[in-house]
């Protein structure tokens, strides 16, 4: 027992969380055969890993996983270049940043999302109108994060290097660059989030695949098992990019304090 | 050094302060709009593409506000989005400053509640809107729980950020001074906790706007998001437009408010916190 007792003391945190998870599947569970049963309403854990292998067998899922994929990661990566690429102009010249700002501002904090029907009018139901929507909610993360990353770098440093005679690019590469890193990962990890919401809302106003089109299509047919495999692959997807990036971020720019 | 603050006789001073460039890059660029679907208007392709049933310029945008204004509608989908976000909102206050403070001060919450707010603050909670739907009906109260699903998270983590990163030194002084735990939480932990709180609402209003008119797609009768769905159906781009504006104007209104009560409840918080909380704010 002592053995036993000085594991878990040593991995406390990884036992709770396994403890946590496993506990409140078994209440969903519970709650869903004893309480409910009604499968229009709630669904258990047990149903929903049943409508998962199904959909996996069908061949459908990977189709749906696939088209929301697709969409993700172009939108993402056109948002990323652009963002960081707009984001320098504005940390680099003060006219850009006064002429850029207000528009910058307006659309990070405007919900995009109730573009999305006018996206699909314009480009159709095909993927290009997913691929503006995701670009969009992925652009302004990165952009305020690259901005505001090489703008707040310790003006110390700056004076360091300037005061042992470097050059106008040494302190661009040696200071501002690796000084804005981790901001620039955190807006990485930040657009994740929004340009998955704008995938799924994309899908949900029209679509012919992808999860977004899975939830709706299942939901409005009552089939809640199906709609929450949906819900819960984004859950593990939009967790193990989050995870993902965060560990990048740390390899990165290991230096960056952390703790606030 | 920079071009802005060289000597120019012509351009007077006022004119080349920050504040009047950005309202003139703003005034530039509807202007631009403006006249750009104009000339689209004399293109072939306005026809042939239906450019018209996307794309308002900003005239058409403000004679729309003027007509849903005049005959009632705009104040009344406003107003049943705003009852959705008061809601949900205040739920979402009400749970999660609570729950992240228990997450920052004892070990055993934070270990075994952490997994799920993880999981959960990850998955974009509008995937579940069309679930909330099928479970609960219609109507505002469905669309106030898609709110708090989504304003509860950052406003729960931001808490436990900030309970987490209250300066020891100060709960030591107050300790030595023989300060007793609650004059310790009430006059150390709850000041210090407090900008990283209000970023917490801060980022919150964002997801919870998103999440009132994502919900109110789905199924409502009412509200600016159903507005905006009724008139794109009927490919009536200058309403989907005015509730954007509408939209945007709500979340500047309460990020100024916001940013006033940080000043007023936390004077202390200066330039120099901002690039710590700035991390926070986007964790």
């Amino acid at each position: 027992m002592s053995a036993f007792g000085k594991i878990y003391r040593s991995q406390e945190k990884k036992f709770d969380a396994v403890v946590s998870v496993i506990l409140g599947l078994v209440i969903w569970e519970l709650v869903d055969s004893l309480m409910i049963r009604n499968p229009l309403v709630l669904v258990g854990p047990w149903r929903v890993a049943e409508a998962f292998m199904k959909l996996l067998s069908q061949g459908v899922l990977a189709r749906h996983i696939y088209a929301t994929f697709g969409e993700f990661i172009l939108g993402y990566l056109i948002g990323v270049a652009v963002g960081i690429g707009v984001g320098i102009l504005m940390a680099l010249s003060r006219r850009a940043k006064e002429i850029l700002n207000p528009w910058v501002t307006i659309w990070y904090n405007a919900p995009i999302i109730l573009l999305a029907p006018l996206f699909i009018t314009a480009l159709g139901l095909g993927i290009a109108s997913k691929i503006a929507i995701v670009f969009i909610g992925a652009v302004f993360p990165v952009l305020f994060n690259t901005y505001t990353g090489m703008t707040t770098v310790d003006g110390r440093l700056v004076e360091a290097v300037r005061a042992f005679g470097g050059t106008r690019w040494q302190i661009f590469f040696k200071v501002t660059v690796p000084g804005a890193l981790p901001l620039v990962m955190t807006g990485l990890r930040l657009s994740v989030g929004r340009a998955l919401v704008g995938a799924i809302v994309s899908e949900f106003f029209g679509a012919r695949a992808g999860i977004g089109y899975l939830i709706t299509a299942a939901s409005e047919a009552f089939r809640t098992s199906e709609a929450l495999v949906g819900v819960v692959l984004l859950a593990i997807g939009g967790y193990v990019t989050f995870e993902a990036l965060k560990y990048i971020e740390r390899k990165i720019a290991p230096w960056y304090e952390y703790k606030v | 050094m920079n071009a802005a603050t060289k000597k120019d006789p012509l351009v007077p001073a006022w004119l080349r302060s920050s504040r009047m460039i950005a309202a003139c890059s703003v005034i530039i660029g509807i202007v631009i709009w403006q006249l750009f679907y104009e000339g689209l208007t004399r293109t072939p392709y306005f026809r042939e593409y239906s450019i018209n049933h996307f794309l308002a310029s900003p005239w058409q945008v403000v004679q729309t506000f003027g007509e849903l204004y005049r005959s009632g509608e705009l104040f009344r989908h406003s107003y049943f989005s705003f009852l959705e976000f008061v809601y949900g909102f205040s739920l979402a206050i009400v749970v999660g400053i609570p729950i992240g403070f228990a997450m920052a001060i004892h070990r055993k919450t934070n270990y075994y509640l952490d997994p799920w707010v993880s999981c959960i603050y990850a998955t974009p909670t509008v995937a579940l809107a069309p679930i909330i739907m099928v479970w609960f009906g219609l109507g505002i109260f469905p669309n106030s729980l898609v709110v708090f699903l989504g304003a509860v998270f950052p406003i729960l983590l931001n808490t436990y950020t900030g309970i987490k990163s209250v300066r020891e030194n100060l709960v030591n002084v107050v300790r030595a001074f023989g300060g007793s735990p609650l004059q310790v939480f009430f006059k150390v932990m709850i000041p210090d906790a407090t900008p990283a709180i209000i970023t917490g609402l801060r980022l919150a209003v964002g997801r919870a706007v998103i999440s009132v008119v994502v919900a109110e797609l789905f199924g409502s009768e009412a509200g600016l998001g159903f507005m905006v769905y009724f008139y794109s159906q009927r490919f009536l781009p200058g309403p989907v437009f005015v509730g954007i504006v509408v939209l945007v104007a709500f979340g500047i209104l309460s990020f100024l408010a916001l940013e006033k009560l940080q000043g007023w409840l936390s004077p202390w918080y200066t330039y120099q916190l901002q690039r710590q909380i700035h991390r926070l704010e986007t964790e």
